[in-house]
């Protein structure tokens, strides 16, 4: 019995992680590039993570390896969907419990190597940090830049009263 | 960087922005893209902040806040009302609306009496409004114009649950013209509620329902009757309607009405005609109250009547109104042969000889022995039964024979 094939990636840093091909493939973007390219020695390169986030995101493949592939045409939009994917399971919970800097760079790294469930449960996550923050605490998590002018907040709070709890 | 998968995504997004000139905030952390990701999956208190934050996040989240709203007859209803007139950008992408269809201004009337009046009284009111409130009156169409406005261009909606509880003149003006926004515009409705007051003698419901093709659920609460003339070919899609009986029999027959909630007091004799129209139909759920003060005759008749008229009921739910005999109860839910869930809210009595002035106390503690016997014997009728609920009111629980599940008694074999 032959062993599974496998890949290597090399992260921005240059380290380089050989994984099982079903485990890499979790990525849509490199199970492009091996279709397109072919099997081959060279290690796949990703630019744009690091190697302790790549080792973070190789973790979540390998444990969701089995798991049933996300429909392509899933549209996030949709009050279906969104509900569908408004829980986090325990082991997606723990595995997201990283400080901020690292939970974003996860979201981007996922985006990047389009690996869909590990996107959604970042967003959950960050979506769920958001719960109970005021508009300023939300700028400050974002980095976000007010450009509204006072009367143009007062307005918009005014406006959008409706939807507050109450 | 964004993977081209994602952008491709946005170019079909409907509600994607155009792209933003370089004058607007640098992008945070998380590209927008993504950001958009955590707009979508926050909870409607967080788009409310982050729809706050800036420009950029303000046109990513509205559409998504304004799908669905669920509006107050107050302050924040009318500024919802105000500025939605002043943003018909929003208005299409409004998928379900639950509130009142006018908002209902009294200080506008008063002031433009005020205003038009000229007298020395009035004048005297109007300064003492404050500035804001006067500039409001002087600044926005009526109530009803702005109803007409907001449900003209909601076109997009399938969710149209009105609430009004006031009567009020002005529906037939929104509804009932031979330009009815509903009827021109919105026809992709799939749940619609109207709640009209005595004061629409003129509302054609007609030709607000004839062009909803689509209507699966309708919820008529209708204070006085009005004519409803529809054709065969009308609702072909209606599975769902609660109303009263009178209009029961005239939307039902010829539709594949499969669950029926009968609103408001009935009594089997005066209805039978209209009962009868409705023997020929599949309803197989079936929601209705039932029960009259000192007339456990008249409640067997009732509960027979409706299972004369409607045959396949599947799933029946008595809400009692008043108190009822168990024993007539039980005669006449035998008629139900092809019943398999019952639900039963509401008082029921178990001795005979009760004094009725007390009616809303129970005089026979309920208890599981009762009405373990009381399913079993039922069941010998009912072949069909699987499960019984029961409970005091809609949403208490009134006996603790299972601590599980103390409403519920399921028969096993």
């Amino acid at each position: 019995m032959s062993a599974a094939p496998q890949v290597t990636l090399e992260s921005s840093d240059g380290e380089k992680f050989k994984v099982d091909k079903e485990v890499a493939e979790r990525s849509v973007l490199i199970k492009n590039m091996i279709e397109d390219v072919g099997e081959s020695d060279n290690p796949i390169p990703l630019p744009n993570v690091n190697a302790s986030v790549l080792k973070k995101v190789l973790e979540y493949c390998e444990h969701h390896r089995g798991d049933p592939l996300p429909a392509a045409d899933a549209d996030p939009s949709n009050d279906d969907n969104r509900k569908r994917a408004t829980e986090i399971s325990d082991w997606d919970q723990k595995f997201i419990q990283v400080d901020q800097e690292m939970l974003f760079e996860i979201i981007l790294a996922a985006n990047y190597m389009d690996i869909k469930p590990l996107l959604d449960v970042g967003c959950k996550t960050v979506a769920n940090m958001i719960k109970g923050k005021t508009p300023e605490e939300i700028r400050k998590l974002f980095n976000i830049v007010n450009d509204f002018t006072p009367e143009e907040e007062a307005q918009i709070k005014k406006e959008n009263e409706w939807a507050e709890d109450r | 960087m964004v993977s081209w998968k994602l952008r491709k995504k946005f170019e079909r997004h409907e509600t994607l922005p155009e792209p933003l000139p370089e004058t607007l905030p640098k992008t945070p952390s998380l590209p927008y893209e993504i950001l958009l990701l955590i707009v979508q999956l926050s909870d409607k208190r967080s788009l409310v902040r982050l729809i706050r934050t800036c420009h950029r996040l303000r046109r990513f989240g509205e559409p998504i806040l304004y799908r669905h709203i669920r509006a107050h007859q107050d302050d924040r209803g009318r500024n919802l009302h105000r500025m939605l007139v002043g943003r018909p950008d929003l208005l299409p992408v409004i998928l379900s609306y639950h509130g009142p269809l006018i908002m209902a201004e009294a200080n506008d009337a008063k002031a433009e009496g005020i205003i038009s009046s000229g007298l020395s009284k009035g004048e005297a009111l109007w300064r003492k409004m404050r500035i804001a409130t006067r500039k409001w009156v002087m600044n926005d169409p009526d109530p009803v114009e702005r109803a007409k406005i907001i449900f003209s261009g909601a076109v997009n909606i399938r969710v149209l649950h009105f609430t009004d509880t006031r009567t009020n003149p002005e529906y037939a003006q929104v509804f009932g013209d031979a330009g009815a926004p509903l009827g021109s515009k919105a026809t992709n409705i799939q749940s619609l509620v109207l709640n009209v007051g005595s004061g629409s003698p003129h509302l054609a419901l007609g030709p607000i329902l004839r062009v909803q093709l689509r209507l699966k659920h309708l919820e008529l609460r209708l204070k006085i009757y009005v004519p409803i003339e529809l054709d065969k070919t009308d609702l072909p899609e209606l599975e769902s309607l609660k109303a009263k009986l009178r209009y029961a029999a005239k939307i039902v027959p010829g539709r594949p009405v499969k669950r029926l909630e009968l609103l408001g007091d009935w009594r089997p004799s005066r209805n039978s005609l209209q009962q009868l129209a409705l023997s020929t139909c599949g309803i197989t759920e079936l929601t209705a109250k039932i029960g009259f003060r000192r007339g456990d005759l008249r409640d067997e008749a009732s509960v027979r009547a409706l299972a004369q008229s409607l045959r396949g009921i599947e799933r029946l739910c008595f809400l009692l109104i008043g108190p009822m005999m168990g024993t007539s109860l039980r005669a006449g839910l035998r008629a139900y042969r092809s019943l398999s869930h019952l639900t039963l809210v509401g008082p029921v009595y178990w001795k005979r000889n009760i004094t009725f002035s007390d009616e809303w106390q129970p005089p026979v503690p309920y208890h599981p022995m009762l009405y373990a016997r009381y399913v079993e014997d039922l069941k010998a009728s009912c072949p069909a039964l699987v499960e019984v609920c029961w409970s005091e009111t809609a949403t208490e629980s009134c006996c603790g024979w299972d601590e599980e599940d103390p409403d519920v008694f399921r028969i096993t074999q």
